[in-house]
């Protein structure tokens, strides 16, 4: 083969890639944001030493949050480009480094078309807003969940995810990641809705298969708050075999349908077609037939060898977590 | 003319060619946009670095290729699976679709390096000397891992059929 020929070939593989125009003013307007990121950091300790020295100048001249308007939308321009599913897959918060070996639940983050949404790490999640003026973002992050989920999920940031959100000020969007950073912030995203998937396939998997029987070991309601207390713990159950589903929600047992479906397996619907109505002798039954109702999406992981399935609602806020029985899920 | 003038038009000129160096070492075409712009951020943060060193070329050669090394020790540029079927060719492209095809497969059996080597030297054209500095090793290396590379990619029999045609 001559050098001419390896050349020729190369040049006719490459040329068909189809390549895009070179996102010029994205380029520019990243360093704009990085120099205004900079000049933050710089004027912020500016302003601490100039309070060190007794001088109060402080107060909230340097709020860059737009006013709202009497119908609660901000009046300056909005970010268009992070809507979107996102999920976490790289941080520093306060200057630490999370580790990228946690094992189970990755935070997400949901941003609708008029730039409001949630962000939900493991039980706790916030809905948000995200405001900008001109180049620079903020986060308004009001958490609707505060409680500890009833079985450990791992939130890799520890709690700290809605705090490292509203210390951001900058976002980079490519076509696949979204970097936010801020004081001593930077988390870095992965689109989940344009095939962005999980960081990592061996930990989340990516056709999550539902075969077997599942205990319920958490369980949401709506507003996020728990379902499932301690009386009902390993007695909530839910089974998938032969493409049908039933179930116990604790006093009563339950049958249906399920449909899997998307091209990873993620999107999962319940059709509940028969429960008992027996009294309950612990008096309240968990909610599980009606949060079944809300559920969209499945996830999968495997922790410790072990796999593990998220029931979602149709915005990614954790329904229910559920573990095997006797090797359900094919672990 | 200002930074940003020169920082466009290197751009406009380097950005198709960057991208599809990206996509014959080894990246999908998304990936491929996704690290050549992010490589290119890096260039304007530093722009007065960049513009005096010797070789710009080399330069922007080299920080791609880092990044791409880079993103290949992350977790997260694996394959993956897609809710969206990238665009199907054309019937009457299917000859160019199959050619590229056996390229890209040529090219996956060269180690890592040996494709940086090949795609730097017959698409990129940069010199040996350039390449040095690219990939930051000795000019014999360079020859040494192009010369192997020319080997395996003789023996590839898609490519032999292929030139069989051209």
């Amino acid at each position: 083969m001559t050098h001419q020929d390896l050349t020729d070939l190369l040049d006719r593989a490459a040329e068909r890639t189809d390549v895009g125009p070179a996102p010029l003013d994205e380029m520019l307007r990243a360093r704009r944001r990085r120099r205004r990121s900079w000049l933050a950091v710089g004027t912020a300790s500016a302003l601490v030493t100039v309070v060190a020295l007794g001088i109060a100048v402080i107060g909230s001249a340097g709020d860059p949050r737009p006013e709202p308007t009497p119908d609660g939308t901000p009046t300056l321009p909005l970010v268009g480009n992070l809507q979107g599913h996102w999920r976490l897959t790289a941080a520093t918060i306060d200057g630490q480094t999370i580790s990228t070996t946690w094992d189970v639940s990755w935070p997400t983050l949901w941003v609708n078309s008029s730039n409001q949404g949630q962000a939900n790490a493991a039980c706790n999640g916030a809905t948000i807003r995200v405001d900008s003026r001109g180049a620079r973002v903020r986060f308004q992050v009001t958490p609707f969940v505060m409680l500890s989920c009833m079985v450990q999920t791992g939130d890799p940031t520890d709690g700290g995810y809605h705090d490292a959100l509203r210390a951001v000020d900058t976002a980079a969007v490519t076509a696949t990641t979204l970097t936010l950073t801020g004081r001593g912030t930077e988390l870095v995203f992965q689109r989940m809705d344009r095939g962005g998937g999980p960081a990592d396939p061996t930990l989340i998997e990516s056709l999550p298969d539902l075969d077997g029987t599942w205990v319920v070991t958490a369980l949401t309601e709506r507003n996020g708050s728990s379902a499932l207390t301690d009386a009902f713990q390993g007695r909530v159950r839910l089974t998938f075999e032969d493409d049908e589903m039933h179930g116990e929600t604790g006093c009563n047992d339950f049958g249906g349908g399920y449909t899997q479906s998307g091209t990873d397996g993620k999107d999962l619907r319940f059709s509940v077609i028969a429960s008992t109505h027996a009294g309950c002798v612990l008096g309240r039954d968990a909610p599980l037939i009606r949060r079944l109702g809300d559920v969209r999406h499945v996830t999968s992981y495997v922790r410790n060898g072990e796999r593990l399935l998220q029931l979602h609602a149709s915005n990614w806020m954790i329904a229910a977590v559920l573990t095997p029985v006797d090797g359900a899920g094919g672990s | 003319m200002g930074r940003d003038d020169e920082f466009s038009d290197f751009v406009a000129a380097r950005w198709a060619r960057l991208v599809r160096t990206a996509v014959l070492v080894g990246c999908s075409a998304q990936e491929a946009e996704d690290l050549v712009q992010s490589t290119l951020e890096r260039c304007l943060r530093k722009w007065a670095q960049v513009r005096r060193a010797d070789d710009v070329d080399a330069y922007v050669h080299r920080m791609l290729l880092n990044g791409f090394r880079s993103s290949r020790r992350r977790h997260w540029t694996r394959e993956r699976p897609t809710a969206e079927v990238p665009a199907l060719p054309s019937t009457d492209l299917l000859d160019d679709v199959d050619s590229t095809d056996a390229v890209m497969r040529a090219l996956e059996r060269l180690t890592p390096d040996q494709r940086a080597a090949v795609v730097l030297r017959y698409y990129a054209h940069l010199s040996e000397a350039q390449m040095a500095t690219v990939l930051d090793v000795a000019a014999g290396t360079v020859k040494s891992r192009l010369s192997r590379a020319l080997r395996t990619l003789a023996d590839d029999p898609h490519l032999r059929e292929l030139r069989g045609t051209q």
